[in-house]
């Protein structure tokens, strides 16, 4: 399952934090220092989307100037969460209308929202980007 | 009030960048402390939501900020109950106490008549709950997997997962209603269940082969890609507890296998094939052999795709598992494995490595090594090229080895991918080592290479390695006489090697020295040059306090062991050169003439400036050892001195006899009178020792020149260490006397004395000893069973206690054991060495701290195990050496104390070690020596020593 998800920009700063297993404050302070350092000087094109990080993997993909992490259990199935990232992405980028980091910076508690909406206490809850988009939508009709 | 909104808190924030960023926070934060207490719910939001902005940057919300969140999470209108949540969900902890009021709220929210409430509750209940909460809302949950809306079942489904794993009874109670929920009408609800079964299966898979029947149905009817991957994994968590199983689901896994276009779940299935156990099945028809080299096939095809870095790592990954049961088809794919190696990506090289380390066989390991060891250099010739003269590898290697040791932290280290290869290479280094001893050295066919080509390049050039190494080239001299020759010969030329520096102050460099000390001290007969090597051994860099010698507890450990081991090897080695000199039995030896006189003495001169130079070392080990040699020097210089007086003016030899026997005579008033009947016969005993020795000596050729020449050799074992099998040791039956059962000590009281009280006899006992406590050993037999019957229960009880309670009870009366100072009492600079926690004297001294002597007990025993370990078990000839040993030992210790003194001191080690609850046989088996043993006897740790404790530890793990 998922441990933590998060979304760095190049700097190192976190745009979306969820941690699915509990991890004191400093702690997480120090995890998310500790996944930036590994994840920023990996090259894109010669080295691959996986990093071994403590008993865990951290699948990672990076659009534009974010890195989408998906920590997992060391026995998940990689190939699987990095599509996840991916239909995550595309699900931000319909949302948004060709999503950028300002868009994640001002409307955080939305992307907050359209997370719970697709992973639930570290589960693929909904992998349909239609099912997603539709409950979206609604929820924004509401405001 | 000033209100900030969450969106001028991020424009502020943007506009602070840097240094001034903490402070804006600071700032804000106040401001925060200030709107949650605010009336108007709104407020109280928005500054929550800002609370939760700035934790994810990092700065955690204060204390008060918890009940806040949970009066907004408590607020009526949706979207502010939403905000609630979050910040729940983000901030709070399973410590967090608020979380106590909360179960009432979420619980009322559950059953909200509006969807989105029950949704946004659900969804912050799996990130705050605790065992509590999970305990008294699992009923609620369970109940709600049944819900109208589709949206609301998966997402309770989901949770439930988080509830069982803080109360896991909620599984057996909601047992039911998961296994409805496979057949779910809403494809997500399903997927969903699948997933938590997917989860909780690879935990309870006895339970969940229950569900197989359904679970098979949907893996044969799904099309969710998403899904089959979750149950695939599923049933490669199940069939191995199942075997049936797994002749009903090869079909359609070989079926997904061979027709899906997705690579995740194809790697899925080949994965499951490979943990799931099924490619064990044997059917007679051979399909799983095939399915095997399908799995391989396709495995491979990840490999080879140079586009795609991700598949390639995977592909290792899955290879790796496959290597146990099938070798020979990863073997075919060999070529492109090493070739991995050399990638980009530290993740896939170091699967690469696995794969290779499990691949080395007799035939693929010398390849494989040679290419690791390439692998090496490179970053060497990488550097090489950036600098600005074009240097040769020698030159290279040397400014490595001159930066390696205390400066691995140095400012190179500081950048990331520096960090990563240094420690990668450390790695394969680790790993070239590990393949090449697998199996006592199986793989290695050529042993001049792997000393000559792997290991010593290795020690000179690679760093965080030389412990392993000097374990290794002691380890594989000693079982493969046939390198001998070529081991001394390499360690000879490493010691010269004035580019290396190796009486350098690195750990490299001391693990270097004590290895060639042991290897040239041991195969003596090999090395070329014994003049000059033993001034290398005994170089005056390896004394303590010079450059690079910082407080680092790792490398003074290191320096004592080097030091002592190489003031043993110098003086072996000098001693049977100096016994080859004068017999002519030495390898480059020629008949003896007086001529080689001054070369002696020369040689015996430095030798002897040189150990009296360890003679004020802290560390007793160290001190002893450079004492005793010292003083035996003494007798050798006087010794030669004569005969050079004797040789220039052309006396007989006779005369020369008489002088000798004159400086043997002298050494006698050194050590006091003898105690007792065993010191007393113990001189004789050694006279004709002696003699004898020589006279056998003489038997076999004619032994000429001074007779000092040959006052040294018959301190060392005459035949060369050889390797036992570990089986044989079982054959060494145990000492007929040894009796683990019986207490040595004497009136030593279990009963904790008043602190102060205890002080003050430490205090006397240190100054000056009594002669009445000496006599304790000679207690009654009653007393010492009763005491022993107290100590027992002691340490019984304090295993059941609090550990560490008891444990210091004993060792407080270890404290009261007198004797323990007085045998080291004539040893300079104790006190030192006392409060520097060495861990080599531990034995000797009474440490003033519990938890001290606690800790030097733990030292001693891995020093000891580190020993054991550096030497393969078992003695050729222990008999000898014990004998040898022994003299030696008793020559020291009558100098110093009676004999006596030790045995109070010995069962207190033993029972100390059994009271922390770490002690090793040996240290048990020490406290039941025979009755005379000396304080030496225990400090004494050599090379013959390691192996004679760890047989005797053996022997006492058979008796226990």
């Amino acid at each position: 399952m998922i441990r933590m998800i998060l979304v760095q920009n190049r700097q190192g700063k976190s745009r979306l934090s969820k941690f699915y297993t509990p991890y004191s404050e400093e702690e997480q302070v120090k995890i998310k220092g500790e996944i930036h350092r590994l994840i920023a000087p990996r090259d894109q094109k010669y080295q691959s989307n996986f990093v071994e990080f403590r008993n865990y993997k951290i699948v990672y993909r990076r659009y534009a100037g974010l890195f989408f992490c998906f920590c997992v259990d060391a026995n998940d199935n990689e190939l699987a969460y990095l599509e996840a990232i991916h239909l995550f992405v595309e699900v931000l980028d319909s949302f948004f209308g060709n999503v950028c980091e300002l868009d994640l910076v001002f409307n955080f508690y939305k992307v907050y929202a359209i997370l719970d909406e697709m992973f639930l206490g570290g589960h693929v809850e909904e992998t349909s980007k239609q099912v997603i988009l539709s409950r979206l939508e609604y929820l924004e009709r509401l405001e | 009030m000033f209100e900030r909104t969450l969106e001028s808190l991020i424009k502020g924030l943007r506009s602070h960048r840097g240094a001034d960023e903490v402070a804006f926070v600071a700032t804000i934060q106040d401001e925060i402390r200030h709107e949650v207490r605010s009336g108007d719910v709104q407020v109280k939001a928005e500054a929550v939501l800002k609370l939760t902005y700035l934790q994810m940057l990092g700065y955690p919300p204060a204390s008060y900020a918890s009940f806040p969140i949970l009066e907004v999470m408590a607020a009526s209108q949706y979207h502010i109950k939403q905000v609630g949540y979050l910040a729940a969900a983000q901030t709070f902890n399973q410590d967090t106490d608020v979380l106590i009021l909360a179960t009432n709220l979420v619980k009322k929210d559950l059953h909200s008549s509006n969807p989105l409430e029950v949704a946004v509750a659900v969804n912050g209940l799996s990130r705050i709950v605790t065992p509590d909460l999970a305990q008294h809302l699992a009923p609620d949950i369970i109940g709600m997997m049944n819900h109208s809306k589709p949206s609301i079942r998966k997402r309770t489904i989901l949770v439930f997962h988080s509830l069982i794993a803080h109360y896991p009874p909620a599984l057996d109670q909601g047992w039911h209603r998961l296994q409805e929920k496979l057949d779910d009408a809403d494809p997500s609800v399903v997927s969903a269940t699948v997933n938590v079964v997917c989860e909780l299966g690879r935990r309870y898979p006895k339970k969940f082969l229950a569900l197989s029947p359904q679970l098979f149905g949907l893996l044969t009817n799904s099309t969710n890609n998403w899904m089959l991957i979750k149950l695939v994994k599923l049933f490669g968590y199940l069939s191995p507890h199942e075997p049936r199983l797994v002749r009903k689901l090869l079909p359609p896994i070989k079926s997904i296998i061979s027709t899906t276009p997705a690579l995740s779940l194809l790697y899925e299935c080949i994965n499951s094939v490979i943990s799931g156990e099924m490619l064990a099945l044997d059917d007679g028809s051979g399909s799983s052999d095939e399915l095997a080299e399908s799995c391989v096939d396709k495995l491979a095809a990840f490999l080879e795709d140079e586009e795609d870095r991700n598949l390639k790592y995977v592909a290792l990954l899955s290879l790796v598992r496959i290597l146990p049961t099938h070798p020979h088809l990863v073997g075919r794919y060999h070529e492109a494995i090493l070739g991995s190696m050399e990638d980009e990506d530290l993740s896939i090289r170091m699967r690469a490595l696995d794969l290779a380390a499990g691949m080395a066989s007799r035939e693929t390991l010398r390849g494989i090594v040679e290419r690791l060891m390439a692998h090496l250099e490179e970053p060497d010739t990488k550097k090489q090229k950036r600098g600005t003269a074009a240097e040769g590898g020698a030159a290279a290697a040397l400014r490595k080895a001159l930066s390696s040791g205390p400066s691995v932290n140095g400012p190179q280290a500081t950048t990331p991918s520096s960090l990563v290869s240094t420690s990668y290479r450390q790695e394969i280094a680790r790993r070239i080592l590990l393949m090449g001893s697998s199996n006592t050295y199986a793989h290695i066919d050529d042993f001049e290479w792997y000393v000559g080509d792997v290991l010593l390049p290795l020690l000179r050039t690679q760093e965080g390695v030389a412990d392993l190494v000097r374990g290794q080239l002691i380890d594989v001299t000693l079982r493969v006489r046939a390198v001998r020759p070529f081991a001394v010969e390499a360690m000879e030329k490493l010691l010269g090697d004035a580019s290396w520096s190796i009486g350098g102050q690195g750990i490299e460099q001391l693990h270097a020295l004590a290895a060639a000390a042991w290897i040239c001290g041991e195969y003596h007969e090999h090395v070329l040059n014994p003049r000059i090597a033993v001034d290398l051994l005994l170089p005056t860099g390896l004394l303590p306090g010079g450059a690079g010698d910082g407080n680092d507890d790792d490398q003074s450990d290191i320096r004592v062991s080097t030091m002592s081991v190489c003031i043993h090897g110098a003086v072996k080695l000098f001693a049977h050169w100096a016994a080859s000199l004068s017999t002519g039995a030495g390898s480059n030896g020629s008949d003896w003439d007086d001529t080689r006189l001054e070369e002696v003495s020369n040689v015996a001169a430095l030798l002897s400036e040189r150990l009296n130079l360890f003679v004020d070392q802290p560390h007793c080990e160290v001190a002893e050892r450079a004492r005793e040699y010292a003083h035996l020097f003494e007798f050798v210089l006087k010794d030669l001195e004569g005969a050079q007086r004797a040789a220039a003016a052309s006396k007989p030899v006779g005369e020369e006899r008489a002088k000798k026997q004159a400086a043997q005579s002298s050494a006698t008033p050194l050590a006091p009178p003898p105690t007792d009947e065993s010191t007393a016969s113990w001189g004789e005993s050694t006279a004709l020792n002696l003699t004898a020795s020589s006279s056998s000596t003489s038997l076999s050729s004619q032994p000429r020149g001074p007779k000092s020449l040959h006052l040294l050799s018959p301190l060392f074992t005459p035949a060369p260490m050889g390797p036992v099998a570990a089986q044989a040791q079982k054959k060494v039956p145990p000492p007929p006397h040894l009796d683990l059962r019986t207490s040595l000590g004497g009136e030593w009281s279990v009963v904790m004395p008043e602190p102060p009280a205890k002080k003050d006899k430490e205090k006397a006992t240190g100054a000056e000893p009594s002669s009445s406590k000496l006599a304790a050993p000679s207690g009654s037999k009653k007393t010492k069973k009763s005491k022993r019957d107290e100590i027992d229960r002691n340490i019984s009880e304090g295993k059941s206690k609090a550990s560490s309670s008891s444990p210091k009870l004993v060792d407080d009366d270890l404290e009261d054991v007198p004797i323990v100072r007085l045998s080291l009492s004539d040893l300079p600079g104790l006190a030192e060495s006392s409060s520097a926690g060495g861990a080599r004297n531990g034995e000797a001294e009474s440490k003033s701290d519990g938890s001290k002597k606690r800790k030097g007990t733990r030292d001693r025993e891995k020093d000891l195990l580190q020993e054991v370990e550096e030497m393969p078990p078992g003695v050729a000839g222990p008999d000898q050496k014990d004998g040898a040993a022994s003299r030696r030992k008793e020559k020291a210790s009558s100098a110093k104390s009676p004999p006596s003194a030790a045995t109070l001191q010995q069962p207190a080690n033993g029972s100390a070690s059994k009271a922390v609850g770490v002690g090793t046989p040996a240290d048990v088996d020490r406290g039941a020596e025979t009755p005379s043993p000396t304080p030496t006897m225990v400090k004494k740790k050599d090379g013959g020593k390691a192996k004679k404790k760890s047989k005797r530890a053996a022997a006492g793990v058979m008796i226990d």
